[in-house]
């Protein structure tokens, strides 16, 4: 059995050999793992159970940059800019690395007062097949070598729109119903629909979708605000990857941080099959399982706030037989990684705890 | 006073139009600025907060409140600045450093303002130095620490540590940020901790003697 056969046995609700294991890491983790073992890549260092494609957009920085000043905003010069106009600006000081989540978000899109304003900004047109090209080659490249091809679609709809207009506007225009984030969120949607297909004709296993809809306490927005504004847009996109899938199972998997119980049966409706993280800190991932475990994958589980920061190894270790307890005792449908990408305070001798304690288990 | 009733009620449901013209009309019947925040404007924003923490209304609804307020605000500032009226307490705020993220952040800030306090807003990345000079400078009743890393934790016990070391007797030092607890506020020596935007308030009344 290889790591892809496997994955499909456990997430069809089958005994699987083992807990399919993913391990993302931030640059400075990354650094630290070629450090240790001579290989950069968590996947290759770790022999993890998955493999990643993307789309490849044109980054037109220059283009965005001149239609951003016609909106009355200055990109800083440092400001990166990326080829759906998110503009980024890193740090003044790398002591804590440059990844994403470490670098200053701007929101080029808050002076916008019109949807016409948004049609002239220079938007990659998403149904070119050239973005995708690369993807059908790469994904045969990972069943090759027996592994779970997945594609990232991550910051789906919601997040890439209010990075551009910042959250507040974002909701304003939501209550003030004058288009503009229905616009963008419209944008997202379609370009979801065309990345996803293509990724489902490409022949991938998982297809990641998520936006951030919760907090530490719960929802972020209502259920009847997310019901009306993201379910039905999400839904479109989770139909169209399926009918571009000729049939063959494409796992869903849907990330949001925080907790977000009330949605949970609404998104299992609308096809999520795999939820993430199931940060144990706000949502108790063997409650999912008595509530949802026939119908639903969880994957991540083990705490980026509390334990693979802050634990012992003996900590993490009890942490992974305790999901792997939820498999081999309960039949749940498990995958194992981080809540979120490792961070520099992450111990080293908790990352191969992780690793190897993942590995110690066999399911017979 | 039922325009000030009204008024209360438009903050509340974030309107935002109705709210100004409300403030408006209050200002034109001779209403002061200072009653119509007090008694208007922050009520409303009270009865958001405790539907926040209620999971009444979500982060939308609050920011859309806030925004109301904001607006009313710009009319009535330069009539209190006029007049010599300033809020009782001041509260600094800021994201830690090493972090950029500023939504809870930004968040607290806007339930403070919206109960009356005076807010000096520090952005993201504050160094441990930069609160102090901030807090000697403003004379600050509250300093506010955010942080939703784990890695910039370390930063918010450092900025503590200086903050105590600085010897500001009136100054009381509030945490919060998803990872942040209790018990890290209690282990670093925050003075207060609040897990939401709605909770910060009461936490800050509290800190600065007022019942929440």
């Amino acid at each position: 059995m290889n790591a892809r056969e496997n994955f499909q046995a456990m997430m069809s609700g089958q005994r699987a050999a083992w807990l399919p294991l993913n391990v993302p890491v931030t640059p400075p983790v990354a650094d630290l793992i070629a450090a240790r073992t001579g290989v950069r890549s968590a996947e290759l260092a770790f022999e993890t159970d998955f493999d990643f494609v993307a789309a490849q957009y044109p980054v037109t920085p220059e283009r965005w940059r001149a239609a951003f000043q016609q909106l009355g905003f200055d990109a800083p010069a440092t400001a990166e800019i990326e080829a759906f106009g998110v503009t980024q600006v890193a740090p003044p000081s790398d002591t804590l690395g440059s990844a994403y989540h470490l670098r200053m978000l701007l929101h080029p899109l808050a002076t916008v007062t019109s949807v016409a304003q948004l049609k002239n900004l220079p938007w990659p047109d998403t149904a070119a097949a050239d973005h995708y090209a690369a993807v059908a080659p790469r994904v045969q490249q990972i069943h090759t070598r027996g592994k779970v091809a997945w594609a990232g679609l991550e910051c789906t709809l919601f997040e890439l729109s209010w990075y551009l207009r910042g959250m507040d506007n974002l909701f304003q225009d939501l209550a003030d119903k004058n288009g503009i984030a229905d616009w963008l969120l419209d944008y997202f949607t379609t370009r979801s629909i065309h990345a996803g297909q293509a990724f489902a004709r490409a022949g991938v296993d998982i297809i990641a979708l998520g936006d951030d809809v919760g907090m530490q306490t719960g929802l972020l927005l209502s259920a009847p605000m997310w019901r009306h504004h993201l379910k039905p847009r999400l839904a479109a996109i989770i139909t169209a990857i399926r009918a571009a899938s000729s049939g063959r199972k494409i796992w869903i998997h849907y990330h949001s941080d925080g907790n977000i119980l009330p949605i949970i049966p609404e998104l299992i409706e609308i096809g999520i099959d795999i939820l993430n993280p199931i940060q144990p800190e706000c949502m108790s991932a063997a409650e999912l399982v008595h509530l949802h475990g026939r119908t639903l994958g969880l994957s991540g589980l083990v705490g980026t706030q509390t334990t693979m920061p802050f634990g012992t190894p003996e900590q993490v270790r009890q942490r992974v037989r305790e999901i792997a307890a939820l498999h081999r005792d309960h039949g749940a449908r498990v995958m194992i990684a981080p809540t979120h990408v490792l961070e520099p305070d992450v111990p080293w001798a908790n990352i191969l705890a992780l690793v190897e304690e993942t590995k110690s288990i066999r399911f017979s | 006073m039922s325009l000030l009733t009204d008024l209360t009620a438009a903050v509340a449901a974030g309107k935002r139009i109705d709210t100004v013209r409300l403030t408006q009309e209050l200002l034109t019947s001779g209403a002061r600025p200072q009653d119509i925040v007090e008694q208007g404007l922050v009520p409303g924003m009270a009865i958001v907060g405790g539907q926040f923490k209620r999971n009444e209304i979500f982060v939308p609804e609050m920011l859309v409140a806030a925004r109301a307020m904001k607006e009313a605000l710009k009319l009535l500032e330069p009539l209190l600045a006029s007049a010599g009226i300033k809020p009782k307490y001041t509260v600094i705020i800021g994201t830690v450093q090493g972090d950029l993220h500023d939504i809870g952040k930004n968040l607290i800030s806007m339930m403070w303002r919206g109960a009356g306090f005076a807010v000096i807003d520090l952005g993201t990345n504050v160094s441990p130095e930069r609160y102090v000079t901030a807090a000697q400078e403003h004379q600050a009743h509250i300093v506010g620490l955010s942080a939703l890393l784990t890695t910039t934790m370390p930063a918010m016990k450092e900025t503590v540590r200086l903050l105590k070391a600085a010897g500001l007797p009136h100054t009381k030092i509030m945490i919060g940020g998803a990872p942040i607890t209790q018990a890290f506020a209690d282990d670093i020596g925050a003075d207060g901790y609040a897990a939401d935007a709605g909770t910060a308030v009461d936490v800050a009344r509290k800190l600065v003697g007022e019942a929440a």
